[in-house]
């Protein structure tokens, strides 16, 4: 059984302020959908929505074409990391996935083999409170994971992970939608976006202003050098926008459409590939520049 | 969707799984014992006159029980855990209630059966006195203050949904109250936080009866609708709209 997860025309508004609008989108299963915006865009509202957690004004959020809150058993379907510092302080890890997995009729195995898969093992008789932030991450994804969802919905989870704490998170998610599943992630890294998603949701004052494929994206987006001065000159009046970057130019157009350019044009290249790094340049550019760490170019 | 009784059973491990419930529990079953041994006359009656003693903070242990269950998940922000896990949040707090009603009348149990060993142990003489009509009605008694005490407890637990300012509202303004209202007795009589606890130790049917007597029906209803009916009805309301933070 594969989930699809989506928001369908979501709007939110607390007090005056318009959190979302219109907010719709989909996550299809055996990919990793990447949700990014600047801070206070309303990725967490929207996450936040789909669980089941906050009421939408309008609109919703289904699974599979259903609502979450009417699933028999909501755990089994979807794992949801909405926020680490969500546990009691005064439990144990062990105690706190215990008593969870209790809940959704897991054994307490299962707690265990959770705690042992995200590396607690070793502090499962600590306290939640005595945790770090990172081994909070690390139990929220154990959490997520008790009930062996079809989908996992996290928000910020690479949050205070340490890199190999990341590295281990990426593979993570990369198996799981491999094996068919569907993950939302929530992220301001975008270099893990760039490494691991396969969507990429982006939002922005409450509105969905990119939906589209990380390889989409990418296909846009070309690095091309060139010992010939004219090639700068030649792109610009073509209308494209280019960046120098490090002896070479950064340019918003396919790698075969700059090649083109530059064979009608006379101009031998000395590097033309698609740029693998364009992700922040693109958030950048739909977001109006306000996604957060991400200079204008 | 977790099965009530199944949400129940978590709901009563997480009222007693962290420290503040098993610090209060002791520190109640202690300081009743201490109590019982230290007051002169503690031990030399009957089991019925020490086990009042010993269980003599039973109403505050209950109230701050119900008061832990209803607020803590909101407190540590683990109710965002609680309502991903149970999505159904009318199930969740069904369950809430009784697990708390489980753990008061368990609470009720624990402690006069405490009571009872160490009595035995101390009186063994008197270990007849422990189970007679006397000590089943007394048991009674307290079985209801201590009910109408958690009733009103997870009544303002659920409306405040912070823990220390609902102990202030449910354990220790109805202590004030009663005290400021001593010179008002008509509207203490029909606005008592303890009214309907008295009432259910010692039920009378009529509608008032003089107050140095027991409490009458009205008076009693009109307590239990302030203190428990009216904060149930809007912390209902208050869970079900709340969004964890």
């Amino acid at each position: 059984m594969t989930v699809e997860l989506s928001l369908r025309g979501v709007e939110k508004r607390y007090g005056r302020t318009q959190v979302l609008s219109d907010v719709s989108f989909t996550c299809p299963p055996g990919n990793i959908t990447a949700f990014c915006g600047p801070n206070g865009a309303g990725k967490s509202t929207a996450l936040r929505i789909l669980t089941g957690i906050t009421r939408a004004d309008h609109g919703g959020a289904l699974v599979n074409e259903r609502s979450l809150l009417s699933v028999r058993e909501p755990a089994r379907l979807v794992g949801v990391l909405l926020d680490a510092s969500a546990f009691h302080p005064g439990r144990t890890v062990r105690e706190t996935l215990r008593l969870s997995a209790f809940t959704i009729g897991e054994p307490k195995q299962r707690a265990d083999a959770c705690a042992e898969l995200v590396g607690l093992n070793s502090v499962a008789h600590r306290r939640v409170g005595q945790l770090s932030l990172g081994m909070r991450q690390r139990l929220g994804i154990a959490h997520a994971l008790l009930g062996r969802p079809k989908a996992l919905v996290l928000d910020e989870p690479s949050n205070g992970l340490d890199p190999n704490g990341i590295v281990w998170l990426d593979r993570l998610l990369r198996r799981f939608a491999d094996d068919g599943g569907t993950v939302l992630i929530s992220t301001h890294h975008i270099a893990a976006v760039e490494r691991t998603a396969d969507r990429l949701v982006a939002i922005s004052r409450g509105r969905i202003v990119a939906d589209t494929s990380i390889a989409d994206v990418r296909g846009t987006r070309t690095t091309v050098a060139s010992n010939d001065e004219r090639l700068r000159t030649v792109l610009v009046r073509a209308g494209h926008r280019v960046v120098p970057a490090q002896g070479r130019y950064r340019v918003d157009l396919s790698a075969p459409e700059v090649g083109r350019l530059a064979m009608e044009h006379g101009i031998p290249l000395t590097e033309l590939r698609p740029d693998d790094n364009c992700l922040d340049e693109f958030l950048a550019e739909v977001t109006d520049h306000e996604f957060a760490g991400v200079s204008p170019r | 969707m977790t099965p009530l009784t199944r949400q129940t059973i978590t709901e009563l491990r997480r009222a007693v799984d962290t420290r503040g419930p098993q610090w209060a529990f002791g520190i109640a079953i202690a300081g009743g014992l201490v109590l019982s041994l230290v007051v002169p006359g503690g031990t030399s009656g009957t089991f019925d006159h020490f086990v009042s003693g010993v269980s003599i903070g039973l109403p505050f242990l209950a109230g701050l029980l119900a008061v832990m269950a209803f607020t803590a998940d909101w407190t540590t922000r683990a109710a965002l855990t609680t309502f991903v896990l149970t999505t159904s949040r009318p199930r969740v707090l069904v369950a809430r209630y009784l697990a708390v009603l489980c753990l008061t009348v368990g609470s009720l149990i624990a402690i006069h059966l405490i009571g009872a060993l160490v009595f035995v142990m101390l009186r063994p003489d008197s270990a007849s006195s422990v189970f007679t009509a006397e000590t089943v009605r007394q048991f009674g008694a307290m079985a209801a203050t201590t009910v109408a005490s958690a009733l009103t407890a997870m009544a303002v637990g659920g409306l405040v949904l912070r823990t220390a300012p609902a102990i202030v509202v449910a354990v220790f303004a109805p202590l004030l109250l009663t005290i400021g209202l001593a010179f008002a007795p008509t509207v203490l009589e029909w606005a008592n936080p303890y009214g309907f606890a008295g009432w259910l130790a010692s039920p009378n049917w009529n509608w008032t009866v003089p107050q140095e007597e027991s409490v009458g029906l009205g008076p009693a209803l009109t307590s239990f609708t302030i203190w428990t009916a009216v904060p149930v009805v809007l912390g209902w309301f208050r869970q079900m709209r709340a969004e964890p933070r």
